[in-house]
């Protein structure tokens, strides 16, 4: 008779143990499996321990560049709630780390209404916008003329005209002037330009108008 | 394109300013979570700023004003809203401004700002000299030698040439200087 769990007449079986199948390494190329063949719905939840991936298992350096791309992960695939506090640590980011070029101006405006920091910095620092109050960039006045012309212009400070505001404007003519009163007219023209208008030119005095320019944050 | 003004972090007295240029968004910012984007976004701008020791770096994106428009500003640290540093600027400057073909002056303005020259106008900054007393008046802008004199209301006679000669100097606003737009 053969021996209990012989296949083969006079050798004994040996059984492997069941908990210690070793695949060597490259035994199985990754060419052999089919798109597809391993889908998340095959493991048991806890089925893969994050515990027993030893640190420094993965190995950075085994990834190709643009391997991992943002393309596969959905929409807050990332549960933000899911990392603790802490557990990024600002230490472990080498200099650099975060490119700045990578960002625009976008991004930055998303963040504009964070919270005022200390200035502890003692090898130089940077204030964001939002982090610091303003005061008197945004007042300015003065006069100009209007001479032979039914226009004349004066030069200012550099506004955004779709914020920028005229608060105080007037004119004056000569007595012998007053027919050039018709029509006049003040306006922030350009981001650098007020320009005063006339109606009639045909009559020589002076016309000339004074404005203020406030510009709202 | 992000603009950042500098200041000495000793006193808040201003040192310099640079525009510093940004390509588009990243298509995972988005996606970043919140509780890391206020981080990300001080690292970033600290990048892109790379004060000095020594200095203060502010985004002063947000006005939209041109490059060195800030040359006045002063940084008072705690000065401001909730003791927030403040932006501020302290002093007006009063600009006189010439036709350029006719030497006429035809406006006045005063700001906290720089007021810049262009092609057809030419924008002397005139604070704290003599010609700051005849603010708002015009009239024509002429030279006897090398002397510029300013003639209020268009006087052109010798005499009045000569008397606002007398009047006005010694103050010496000499044809390179004005021409150069120095001030």
């Amino acid at each position: 008779m053969p021996g209990a769990g012989s296949i083969l007449p006079g050798i004994p079986f040996i059984p492997f143990p069941s908990s210690s199948v070793q695949v060597a390494a490259g035994g199985i190329p990754a060419a052999a499996i089919a798109a597809g063949a391993i889908t998340a719905a095959k493991f048991a939840a806890g089925a893969i321990d994050a515990n027993a991936i030893a640190d420094n298992a993965i190995d950075a350096g085994a990834i190709a560049a643009g391997a991992i791309t943002a393309a596969k992960f959905a929409a807050n695939a990332i549960d933000a709630s899911a990392i603790a506090n802490g557990a990024i640590d600002a230490a472990t980011f080498a200099a650099n780390a975060v490119d700045a070029t990578a960002f625009a101006q976008g991004a930055a405006d998303k963040v504009w209404s964070t919270a005022a920091r200390s200035l502890t910095d003692k090898a130089g620092f940077t204030l964001t916008a939002g982090s610091y109050s303003v005061r008197a960039s945004n007042t300015q006045r003065g006069t100009g003329t209007i001479t032979n012309s039914t226009t004349g212009t004066i030069t200012i400070s550099s506004v955004t005209t779709t914020r920028a505001m005229e608060t105080y404007a007037g004119a004056s003519h000569s007595a012998t002037g007053t027919a050039n009163m018709e029509d006049t007219r003040i306006a922030i023209t350009a981001a650098t330009t007020i320009t005063g208008t006339r109606g009639d030119n045909s009559v020589s005095p002076t016309t000339t108008f004074g404005a203020v320019v406030e510009e709202l944050f | 394109m992000r603009h950042f003004a500098y200041f000495r972090q000793a006193d808040g007295s201003y040192l310099r300013e640079q525009l510093v240029d940004v390509a588009g968004p990243p298509s995972w910012w988005a996606r970043v979570p919140a509780a890391l984007r206020d981080w990300l976004f001080t690292r970033w701008s600290h990048l892109l700023a790379r004060p000095a020791a020594g200095e203060v770096a502010i985004d002063v994106t947000q006005f939209d004003y041109p490059l060195g428009d800030f040359c006045w500003s002063v940084l008072r640290f705690g000065d401001g809203d909730n003791g927030k540093p403040l932006l501020d600027f302290p002093n007006e400057r009063t600009f006189m401004q010439l036709d350029r073909r006719t030497a006429e002056v035809v406006g006045w303005w005063q700001s906290s700002r720089p007021c810049r020259s262009d092609a057809e106008r030419l924008i002397i900054d005139v604070t704290g000299t003599p010609w700051e007393s005849v603010y708002g008046a015009f009239g024509q802008f002429a030279h006897l030698g090398p002397i510029y004199f300013f003639l209020p209301d268009r006087q052109r006679t010798p005499a009045q040439l000569a008397a606002a000669a007398e009047s006005l100097s010694p103050y010496d606003l000499t044809p390179e200087r004005v021409m150069a737009g120095r001030w």
